[in-house]
């Protein structure tokens, strides 16, 4: 059955299957940056770099966002999702499809990724279907509802174009430059998919955990135009290979950002939460890496700077540092509270049971923060500067990061083994559980 | 005009006699004669702020600089309208809590823990764990601890809040027949059955809302409602209710304020 259950949310572990799976791509791609050192000291098209990148850009955060949306879709649009078995058939495919399409970039075998691809394709558009038709009914076009939109056009964009040199490369069709046509499948995918959703998101949950004022007024009217207008002309613009449209585009990209920072800014200001906790600060660390992105990329727009070493240096502090960073921050909030509905919630009330926080581990939450911030910013000079020792030592503080992330995830999702309930204290008196 | 919310430093800006003035008015203000405490503390106070600190009334202090000045055409406000002194503080104060004792007030000012950065909670715990029967907590925060109503409100205190300044709160709480927020009237319509139990969740981070919602539900008698105020519709919260055999409306007040009626679905015999 297909119909959407008025008022329902989807089932826990529907999310958290992704946000999983996600995790565990996201330790197998930090694990990867120290084996692959000396490919990451030369140029980034190589099959191997972007069998690493598509680990990034598909296992890690494409899974996230999607695996995340069908829990944040109920709460920040008020709409139930419309078909969680769509969205388990989807997860499945995808699967398939991500694992295709990285083991053929790692071989090289280009006929092979072509299929993968068209996989991710179906998936994509899955998704697609499902999430268009969860937010078809929405009640209010608000700045998070629009920014949605705008995401998820991007993404169905970002996965045509990719299925598109997919293809190219057994059967070249695509007009255009090689790299031109990749740095702007790239720019679409981070442009057009992830910022739009990252920051849409963010304009609804971070109030909520802030415990801030919702932002508004005109930074989010510069988001919305600078990425409605300006993420067109940078994709066309590198296509292209004409700088007086990509200039402008991206200095309306850059502006979107920083009417994004200036809600941040002004949230962190007014929030009542006197103590940030673990994910809260991973989520502020990658809003700062934004910075140097943005000074990056305007950088590349204007042709002030070239070369692929600093390329791969602006992806790593892009991937790595804002969007890895926002997305554990998020996970840090999603994963245990995703366990504690699933295995408290019916229980609150009629047993005492353990808080959202209880859930946590600040520690290696702490060790992760300190491992994986500071850690991003050095495989970004490292791989600017070329040497594969560098980007060794930066990847393996990286990957410690990364494990320490995983067994937070993993210590929350402890919580789902069944029979820990039963240990629960006996149940308390009603209404009198504090 | 001089107001309260203008800091100390910019009233001293303008007016660099006025140093002498406010020392001589209150001892407390001797202190900005010295330089560096002035450097220091007169950006970051306001004057009704310094009025609070010195413990007078701020009018009175305001009323002396504005003759000072030459500033005086009339009575002009204290400052923002979250303001008061501590005299004015209690205007609008129940009676019953106007009329506790000193020694049966106990202060607790955390505002200094946060400012440090560390969690204030278990300070003020262990403050009502000590509180007796006839005591009530006098609590100064830089903001407005709306979780704790809700912590404190499940332990019987009701609360009783005043803005002083920018960043400063006084929160009194207290036992007292509106210890909780219940016995307000139900809707329209619903007068006849038991009081409606209102419950405010707004400012909570999630799942608060969502526990706080249905630890309360075991307290609604047939007919009775639970009126909860919310931030938004609390999706993850109706599949709990209708698991529990209870229905419930959502109708949504305003922006960013939702308003959810919950009932034991047996009393209304349909459900949401």
């Amino acid at each position: 059955m297909m119909a959407p259950g008025p008022g329902r949310t989807p089932s826990p572990a529907l999310p958290l299957r992704y946000a999983v799976t996600a995790v565990a791509a996201f330790v197998l791609a930090a694990a990867g940056v120290p084996w692959l050192a000396p490919e990451l000291a030369g140029h980034y098209y190589h099959p191997r770099v972007l069998a690493l990148t598509h680990v990034v850009t598909l296992g890690w955060i494409t899974l996230t966002i999607m695996g995340a949306s069908y829990q944040l879709i109920p709460i920040v649009l008020e709409r139930p999702v419309w078909s969680e078995r769509l969205a388990r058939w989807q997860f499945a495919l995808f699967i398939v499809g991500v694992v295709g399409v990285v083991g053929h970039f790692f071989l090289g075998a280009w006929s092979g990724l072509v299929w993968a691809a068209a996989l991710v394709g179906v998936a994509v558009a899955m998704h697609l279907v499902n999430a268009a038709l969860s937010v078809r009914g929405v009640a209010r076009w608000t700045f998070t509802a629009r920014l949605v939109v705008l995401a998820l056009a991007g993404l169905g964009f970002t996965a045509l174009f990719g299925l598109a040199l997919g293809v190219d490369k057994v059967a070249r069709f695509l007009p255009g430059a090689l790299l031109a046509n990749l740095h702007a499948h790239v720019h679409l995918a981070i442009l057009g998919w992830v910022l739009p959703m990252v920051i849409g998101v963010a304009a609804r949950v971070y109030p909520m955990f802030l415990l801030a004022r919702e932002p508004g007024g005109w930074p989010g009217h510069v988001q919305l135009l600078g990425l409605a207008l300006g993420v067109p002309a940078v994709v066309v613009g590198v296509l292209a290979q004409a700088p007086a449209i990509t200039g402008p585009g991206a200095a309306a990209v850059a502006a979107a950002v920083a009417a994004h920072l200036v809600w941040i800014a002004g949230m962190a200001r007014s929030r009542k939460r006197p103590a940030l906790d673990w994910g809260l600060r991973f989520a502020l660390a990658g809003a700062a890496y934004l910075v140097p992105s943005m000074v990056l990329g305007l950088g590349f727009a204007l042709d002030l700077i070239s070369g692929p070493r600093l390329g791969l240096a602006y992806a790593v502090l892009v991937l790595g540092g804002w969007v890895s960073l926002t997305i554990a921050g998020m996970l840090l909030k999603i994963v245990p509270f995703l366990v504690w509905y699933r295995a408290y919630g019916p229980h609150v009330g009629r047993r005492a049971v353990p808080t959202l926080a209880q859930l946590g581990w600040p520690a290696a939450e702490a060790v992760a923060f300190a491992l994986m911030v500071p850690g991003m910013a050095a495989l970004a000079v490292a791989v600017a500067a070329g040497e594969a020792a560098w980007i060794r030592l930066a990847g393996l503080v990286v990957a410690a990061g990364a494990v320490a992330f995983a067994v937070v995830v993993g210590g929350a999702l402890q919580h789902l083994v069944p029979g820990r309930v039963d240990q629960l204290p006996a149940p308390a008196a009603p209404g009198r559980a504090s | 005009m001089i107001s309260g919310d203008l800091t100390v430093a910019r009233v001293l800006d303008l007016h660099p006699e006025l140093v002498e003035v406010l020392a001589g008015f209150h001892p407390h203000f001797g202190q900005l004669r010295r330089r560096i405490l002035r450097k220091v503390m007169a950006p970051r106070v306001t004057l009704a702020q310094a009025a609070g600190i010195a413990g007078v009334p701020v009018e009175e202090l305001l009323t002396v600089i504005r003759q000072a000045v030459g500033d005086v055409d009339g009575p002009a406000p204290a400052g923002t309208g979250a303001e008061t002194s501590p005299g004015a503080e209690r205007a609008g104060m129940p009676p019953a809590l106007a009329a506790v004792p000193a020694d049966r007030q106990v202060h607790l000012d955390v505002r200094d823990d946060i400012g440090r950065g560390e969690e204030p909670f278990a300070r003020i715990m262990a403050a009502v764990k000590g509180l007796r029967p006839d005591e009530v907590l006098v609590l100064r925060v830089p903001f407005e601890p709306i979780p704790l109503y809700d912590v404190l409100g499940r332990r019987g205190l009701a609360h009783w809040t005043a803005g002083r300044g920018p960043a400063d709160w006084s929160v009194w709480f207290y036992r007292g027949p509106a210890a909780t927020t219940e016995g307000e009237k139900g809707p329209a319509g619903c007068a006849a059955g038991p009081p409606a139990i209102a419950l405010d969740v707004r400012g909570l981070e999630p799942p608060r809302p969502m526990v706080a919602v249905l630890e309360r539900l075991d307290e609604l008698a047939p007919g009775q409602e639970l009126l909860v105020l919310h931030d938004r519709r609390p999706l993850f919260l109706y599949p709990q209710l209708e698991e529990r055999g209870f229905a419930h409306d959502t109708r949504e007040v305003a922006p960013g304020l939702v308003e959810i009626r919950v009932r034991r679905a047996a009393a209304t015999g349909a459900g949401p």
